[in-house]
Formats: structure tokens, sequence, C-alpha cells
């Protein structure tokens, strides 16, 4: 069994499931448990409660099965349940801690710079948490995940334009923070100019 | 020339959002390894094995596409639904006809001749001068009416003093 389920596509398995075979389900959570675990982290910088995402998502989707019909794809569906599910999270978060944004960029900051041991790493990352949830989500879709827009559009439950939009505004503060930090200007000039690159990518979404 | 431009701010997009990947990735995949995966696999399919798949909503459709859809009309609707409703409550609210004062009508000295009167003999005041309903009525207002044009012997008149 395992070894036809490699074969077939993400609707497929998810028709077997609905079927009553949840045996096809682990092959679905194979796929994407890798994927699902690095957005969340992106959202919620914890492992502890980015597995906890991952998990809850997977729950939430396997109980909504007969929910999806199949108008987008498998894997934008359960990115956005994940989305929604981190973004709870975080709501749940805010509302148990006393003063959570100190916290959240400490944990984030040593987190960023375990892994990467980088200033133009903690700035970025600390600008890009700064984003609202939206343009965050578009930016983090379409950069890390590699996504298009009409995927991204599907996971935030929005118009394309408006995925576009949330983009385009989170590129432009971006580009805002490149302007004020000396240490990324530097960075841009010397890795290839990236400051320029984002005007371009500004100027192309307008 | 048009072209030319939009090709090569394609590319420079491109190259931009590798950048950033490039600096800003998780490699976690390197951190983690595959025992993790399935340990998280097996806690998720033992839940799974736990879960029932719930039968379908049929308003999850139109909601989702409505919400997708239509949000920014939805909220439109919404705010000129609001906006309607108190403009409808503020028109009924002007439309009410206040209650007249009995004081209203009448001159300062009858006032002050039926104070006196209802002073000296209040049942005899009540059964006379006054209806039913317009006794009552009277009190109330001059009651209301004291604190603001009433002298000081005419409340006292009216508290029987």
């Amino acid at each position: 069994m395992r070894g036809t389920n490699l074969e077939l596509t993400d609707i497929m398995l998810v028709e077997l499931v609905k079927a009553g075979d949840r045996k096809s389900f682990s092959e679905l959570v194979k796929r994407h448990q890798r994927g699902l675990l690095r957005m969340s982290l992106r959202f919620v910088k914890d492992m502890d409660t980015a597995e906890d995402v991952v998990q809850d998502s997977f729950i939430k989707c396997y109980e909504k099965l007969n929910s999806f019909e199949g108008r987008s794809s498998f894997k934008s569906w359960l990115y956005q349940i994940t989305v929604n599910t981190a973004r709870n999270k975080i709501r749940e978060k805010r509302h148990n801690m006393m003063d959570i944004d100190d916290v959240h960029l400490a944990v984030g900051a040593v987190a960023e710079s375990a892994l990467l041991g980088s200033v133009v790493s903690e700035v970025l990352t600390a600008e890009i948490e700064k984003l609202p949830f939206k343009q965050k989500t578009a930016l983090v879709l379409r950069v890390y995940e590699d996504l298009s827009f009409k995927e991204i559009a599907e996971i935030m439950e929005c118009p394309y334009d408006t995925a576009k939009a949330n983009y385009r505004h989170a590129l432009l503060k971006l580009k805002d923070v490149f302007a004020e930090h000396k240490e990324l200007q530097n960075w841009s000039e010397v890795d290839g100019g990236c400051f320029s690159e984002i005007t371009h990518r500004f100027a192309e979404a307008e | 020339m048009k072209h030319l431009s939009e090709t090569k701010n394609a590319l420079n997009s491109e190259k931009m959002r590798k950048k950033l990947k490039s600096v800003n990735d998780l490699n976690f995949d390197m951190d983690l390894s595959d025992a993790f995966f399935d340990k998280m696999h097996d806690k998720i399919m033992q839940k799974v094995e736990m879960t029932e798949i719930e039968a379908k909503n049929i308003w999850d459709g139109p909601k989702k596409y409505l919400r997708s859809h239509y949000r920014g009309w939805l909220y439109c609707g919404v705010s000129m639904c609001s906006i309607l409703a108190v403009a409808i409550l503020l028109r009924l609210h002007a439309g009410v006809v206040q209650p007249k004062s009995i004081l209203a009508d009448l001159d300062s000295r009858t006032v002050e001749l039926m104070l006196a009167a209802q002073a000296e003999a209040p049942e005899v005041f009540s059964n006379t001068v006054l209806g039913d309903g317009a006794g009552a009525q009277f009190f109330v207002d001059a009651a209301s009416d004291s604190f603001e044009n009433l002298n000081i012997s005419q409340v006292r008149l009216l508290m029987g003093e």
C-alpha cells in the first residue's frame, strides 16, 4: 500500500481517506509535515508551539476533510488551515502572557542568532516580525515557501490582487528598513545590491 | 524597450527573493533528524486514529465563497446597514411627541392661585379644579418645574408647608 501511495496525487489520497482509508492520511502527513513545520516556525518562533500548530492543523484537516472540494490544491487548503491555526496560537499566547512582545523578541533573537549568527538576519527577522499578519503571511509564503500569488490568495482567502498588494506593502516596508539600517545597506551593496533590487521589485509590483 | 525593462525587473525580483531567502532561511531540515519527523508523524496519526471525519456542512461552501470574494463588500454592507439603523432610530426618536406640560398653558398668577388652593384644601382642589388623570400630571409637572422656575414660596406651597 505504501509503495502505491507514493505514486498517488494528494487529491487521490484525500479521496481514499474520505472513503475510509486512514492509512492514506499518513502519506499526506509525511509529504507536508516538513513544509508546515518550517512555515509555522516562521510565525510562532518556538519549536514546541510550531509542532503543536502542525499537529492541530493536521487534525483539523482530517476532521474537515469533507469540506475540501478540490477547487484549490490540497496543499493550499492545508496551508490555509495552518496559517489560521498559527494566528490563533499567537493570539492565545498574547492573551496568556503579560508582556508577550519582550519575551517574543528575545526568544526570536536568540533562536535566529543560534541558527544563522548573522546581524543582517536578526535585523531582517525583527523587521519581518513587525509586519502586519497579512503582509507577513504573503511575504513568508512567497519568499520562503516559493508559492505563487494564486496559491497565496487561496491560502489567505482573498483575491489575487489583494495577496499581491499585501506582498507589495511588505516589500515597501522592508525597503524603508533597508534605508534606515546601515548594516543592511552595507550588506546590500556588497552582496549584489539587494536594496536596489527591492526598489526594482516594488516598481514592478506597482 | 518596455519589455526589456520588465524582464530586467523580473530577474531582479527573483534575485532579491532568493537573496532574502538565503539570508533568512531556517535550515532546520539539517538540524532535525528523520527520527524527529517520524515521531511527529506517529503522534499525528495516533490522534487521527481517535478522530472522525465530520459530516459536510452545507453552509461551508457559500460562507467560504463570501468570505474570500466579497469580504470588502460585506464590511461595506454591514457599515451601511448600521448607519441606516441608527438613522431610523434617530428619526423615530425625533418623531415621538413629547407630552406637553400642563403648566405651559397657564400663566404664573394662575399657577400660584392653584397651588395656594391645593395647599389650603387638597381634597377639594383635586376633586373640583382637576380632572381624574390631570391631577397626577399637574403635580408631576409642578414638581419638575419647581427646581427651575418656581420661587421658594411657590415650592413651599407645593410641599404643603
